[in-house]
């Protein structure tokens, strides 16, 4: 289930903490994998591209902004859960707009229970790892082959919209995002001729 | 990942270096010092290679010490000018000698593929190469001389940092699709090796790509603008 397989991010400043959330983290059975992002200032496009479906922050690294701005600054998209991590004496103003609270006296079962509930609530689409669908094949023949988004659009009867979705959950499934690795995909598994191929 | 966390100075042996951290290989490699120093120290060793010593052991602990290595406050006590010179020094090793070396690899792990495929995969990386070459190019062709004039005398009218940051783009990606594209579609012979280099290369250069722009984007972009609006205020 995809679902099982969540990415989370922590970002925290102090060391020892950070180490022991993501250990605590990585042992719970929905967690697969476990970011650090040490200061803010040091994500790396490669943390980026990990997209993880929830970043436990805690809320001093920001102050008190928004969740709106939270995700802008941290160049998030509007599915990942945002989730505080509270272990000192702060007002809740700090922490309001966040999808939710962990504190650091939290019992283990508590901090699964609170993930397990944020990331449903988050409809996170979970990293991917399933095949590509039969029609979002046929969108990537197309594509590869140079069509342009209405002309694929008109090709395969459905709108513009549409198209943009089939693309981006391509690039997602795959982690291929630029259209001429797309390409090579599609020549290696032999989903279109070489001849074909626009790229 | 390493259990010991070892500071530099400038009297530690060169050889001593590399066996604390294997990866300053590729800093020497990156600032055209060869191997073969016997007891020599760092200092010595960056005379005889009229390199900044300073900015060396800068360089060395900024990459094997990240986590406990204070790098912006000592970033502030090394020149800008340096700096820049081992930047250029290692746009000419990318450019010159790391890219090109990997293709050569990467042309041989693939011989055994179709031609078709061996072709679209090697246009790909050639793309890439081009990318970062030009934009390599640029920055020795234009953001640098601007820093260094701006070290000078004159801040250019035309030109300020800023420019130069919108100028950089993201060119990490595309090597990580490359990596994806090898490890996850392409049936490889289990007892070669030739494949896993490649692919253990392509991971080091993005590694050395990320620390690359992280210095210029992190460290140096910072610092000009500081500069820049010392100068306008005066």
């Amino acid at each position: 289930m995809s679902n099982l397989k969540k990415t989370i991010a922590v970002a925290e400043m102090s060391y020892i903490i950070r180490k022991g959330l993501v250990y605590s983290l990585s042992q719970l059975p929905i967690v697969e994998k476990v970011v650090e992002w040490k200061d803010l200032e040091n994500l790396s496009a490669q943390s980026i591209a990990l997209r993880p479906d929830a970043i436990v922050i805690n809320p001093m690294v920001l102050g008190r902004i928004s969740k709106s701005e939270i995700r802008q600054r941290l160049k998030l998209d509007k599915k990942m859960v945002v989730i505080a991590l509270v272990y000192n004496m702060i007002d809740e103003q700090f922490y309001r707009s966040y999808d939710a609270v962990i504190r650091i006296n939290d019992s283990e079962a508590n901090i699964e229970n609170i993930l397990t509930n944020a990331l449903k609530n988050g409809n996170s689409s979970g990293s991917g790892q399933d095949d590509l669908s039969e029609r979002e094949t046929e969108i990537l023949k197309s594509l590869v082959k140079g069509m342009s988004n209405k002309e694929i659009a008109d090709h395969h009867n459905i709108s513009i919209h549409t198209v943009i979705t089939h693309r981006r959950n391509i690039a997602r499934k795959l982690e291929i995002h630029s259209v001429s690795g797309l390409t090579i995909y599609a020549i290696i598994n032999k989903l279109v001729d070489v001849n074909d191929v626009k790229y | 990942m390493n259990s010991i966390t070892r500071k530099y100075t400038k009297t530690t042996k060169m050889s001593e270096l590399i066996e604390a951290d294997y990866r300053m290989l590729l800093l020497l490699s990156r600032l055209g010092i060869s191997l073969g120093f016997g007891e020599m120290s760092i200092q010595a060793i960056c005379k005889k290679y009229d390199i900044d010593a300073d900015c060396f052991l800068f360089m060395a602990n900024l990459q094997t010490n990240r986590s406990v290595y204070d790098y912006r406050a000592e970033f502030e006590k090394i020149g800008l000018d340096s700096v820049l010179l081992y930047l250029q020094k290692s746009h000419s090793y990318f450019i010159d000698r790391r890219l090109p070396h990997f293709r050569n690899a990467l042309q041989n792990a693939i011989s055994n593929l179709e031609t078709n495929v061996q072709k679209i995969i090697l246009r790909f990386f050639d793309d890439y190469s081009n990318e970062v070459n030009e934009h390599m190019q640029y920055e020795n062709d234009t953001a640098f001389p601007y820093i260094f004039s701006l070290l000078g005398v004159e801040v250019g009218k035309d030109y300020n940092i800023t420019v130069f940051e919108d100028h950089h783009s993201d060119i990490e990606g595309k090597m990580a699709e490359l990596s994806r594209i090898l490890t996850k579609y392409i049936q490889g012979d289990a007892t070669s090796l030739t494949m896993t280099n490649v692919l253990i290369e392509l991971h080091i250069i993005q590694e050395e790509l990320d620390s690359h722009t992280f210095i210029e984007e992190e460290l140096v972009i910072p610092r000009v603008k500081k500069i820049e609006g010392g100068k306008a205020k005066r």
